[in-house]
């Protein structure tokens, strides 16, 4: 799913369908292996525990996360489903504001308390990053 | 009951059920009119100049001063005004361990806030102090067979809680403060949970330092109090040095002022110490005893329906404070905790300050729930109903 269509979604919601619809979401996240869960996949800054692995395969971009909180997990189904299979050129140029309209529509981060950072942000700084690495 | 203007706010079009007590309190009507008028009417630097406003703003502060110390039973010299109950418990560290000596003992429980266990650690690496931990039961009660093991000659500190910001466990601190002191060392408590839900009595207790957050209980962010022994507080080395503080200042030396004004370096809090004021006459007014004995029965009752789910571990004592803290099997605390927002229920989730002791109950965060004077036990009924219904958001398909 495309993220303007999960932008579209949950924009219409009132905050309490928003958070449940993103629950939703993170209870769809593909499964992670097991083995992936270690120390330098760890998410930094995260309140709860978070993973997150990229990998490139001609020349686009596969992500796969994991978190113990499904709040979490929806934020990470929103965006790995919305980024997987991007080409890398056009993933590094437009995710960072792809989101930032994201987080302005949806205006999601309001409604979660557990993040006392900017969640989102921190995730898809981390996304960039771990791309950025493996070019 | 005195007016709390904020109680009155929708959250997510729901009405607030502020069940976030141990965090930080509501403020009355009377506090937040105390601070105002201080700002609109009399606002002045306390304890220097000479004219009519500094007379009243200095006049006002000695007198919350005075409210303080009999609030706890203390005199008024014994009562510091600091920023907040880790900034009391810092300068005691700091001041508390100079005399130290290589290898001398501390002794701290596993129930500690991070603001009663950072400060001993770090100054104990410093000065090459050695600490030690009391343990818990299962029951979330000290081990106090085991601490009286620990306490030995060597012993020179003792700091622990009151009351657990966690657990709820309520320690004895009549019967710690006999041993302690039998060992010639000191005992200082952390009251900050404590001073808003019981009668705190500094004499009864015969705590050496007691410290505690005027935030916590129904007064301001900003402003903490330490109480201190007279006699060990005049001996006690400075912790910030600067204006007030002082008696006499050469570009060669300092001696300083007396007792407590030594420890009130700077322009203090002057606002908020009257806010502080405000608050102990809010929670005289309303009386301690009764608050005590309300927070007591929703706790209770919070207890009896909370134990009625399943997948549900509390955890801490049955005898307790006004605050329960619980864990949902496979669920995340935070899942939890915004679910309930969305319903205008503040709860608080996560290692609460207390990292040591989540690790000691091997959990990596758990959903707290603390109430306070205002709470009802509609609001308990709600928040059971909210609960449930979140629990079922994540656990359904
Ligand atoms: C038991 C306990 N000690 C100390 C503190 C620290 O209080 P403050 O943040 O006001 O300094 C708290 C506050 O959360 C607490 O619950």
């Amino acid at each position: 799913m495309e993220i303007k269509e999960a932008q579209e979604l949950l924009s219409a919601l009132p905050a309490r369908e928003q958070l449940e619809a993103l629950i939703d979401y993170g209870k769809q996240l593909k499964e992670f292996s097991e083995t992936e869960k270690k120390e330098e996949n760890k998410v930094p800054g995260c309140v709860s525990t978070a993973y997150l692995t990229v990998e490139v395969k001609e020349n686009k971009v596969y992500f796969s996360g994991y978190s113990d909180a499904l709040t979490i997990k929806g934020y990470l189904a929103i965006l790995i489903n919305g980024f997987n299979g991007m080409n890398v050129k056009e993933f590094l140029s437009t995710a960072e504001s792809i989101v930032k309209e994201f987080i302005t529509k949806t205006k999601l981060q309001a409604s979660l308390t557990p993040s006392r950072a900017n969640t989102l942000g921190n995730i898809i700084a981390i996304m960039i990053k771990k791309v950025r690495q493996q070019v | 009951m005195n007016n709390f203007p904020i109680l009155k706010r929708q959250v997510y079009g729901n009405k607030l059920i502020y069940l976030d007590n141990a965090a930080t309190t509501q403020k009355p009507e009377i506090v937040l009119q105390a601070m105002d008028n201080y700002y609109r009417d009399y606002n002045a630097n306390v304890h220097r100049g000479i004219h009519l406003l500094a007379e009243e703003a200095t006049v006002a502060y000695e007198k919350v001063r005075e409210q303080v110390a009999k609030f706890i039973n203390a005199e008024s010299e014994e009562i510091i005004f600091t920023k907040s109950t880790t900034e009391s418990l810092n300068l005691l560290a700091y001041s508390l361990t100079q005399n130290l000596k290589k290898n001398d003992e501390i002794i701290l429980t596993v129930m500690e806030h991070h603001s009663n266990l950072v400060p001993w650690q770090q100054l104990a690496k410093q000065r090459g102090l050695v600490i030690k931990y009391v343990p818990i039961k299962t029951n979330g009660e000290l081990k106090l067979d085991t601490f009286n093991k620990l306490l030995t000659k060597k012993t020179k500190i003792v700091s622990l809680t009151h009351l657990s910001n966690v657990l709820g466990t309520i320690n004895p601190i009549k019967e710690i403060a006999k041993k302690v002191h039998s060992f010639g060392a000191t005992l200082v408590v952390d009251a900050a949970q404590s001073v808003p839900f019981m009668q705190i009595d500094v004499k009864e207790l015969n705590c050496d330092y007691l410290a505690f957050s005027g935030h916590k209980m129904y007064g301001p962010t900003g402003v903490g109090v330490l109480y201190g022994k007279k006699t060990l507080l005049e001996k006690l080395p400075p912790f910030l040095y600067g204006g007030d503080m002082i008696e006499k200042v050469t570009l060669k030396e300092t001696t300083f002022n007396t007792v407590p004004y030594k420890f009130e370096a700077g322009t203090p809090n002057i606002a908020e110490v009257i806010g502080l004021g405000a608050a102990i006459k809010f929670l005289q007014e309303e009386n301690i005893n009764t608050i005590k004995s309300h927070e007591e029965e929703l706790t209770k009752y919070a207890l009896k329906e909370l134990n009625k789910i399943n997948s549900l571990t509390v955890y801490g004592p049955q005898k307790r404070g006004p605050l329960i803290s619980f864990t949902i099997k496979n669920v995340h605390p935070h899942d939890i905790t915004a679910l309930l927002d969305k319903d205008g229920i503040a709860s608080r989730a996560g290692h609460l300050c207390a990292m040591p002791l989540l690790q000691e109950l091997n959990v990596d965060g758990v959903i707290r729930v603390s109430f306070g004077v205002y709470n009802t036990k509609e609001e308990i009924d709600f928040f059971i109903k909210s609960l449930n219904k979140a629990i079922k958001v994540c656990n359904g398909n």
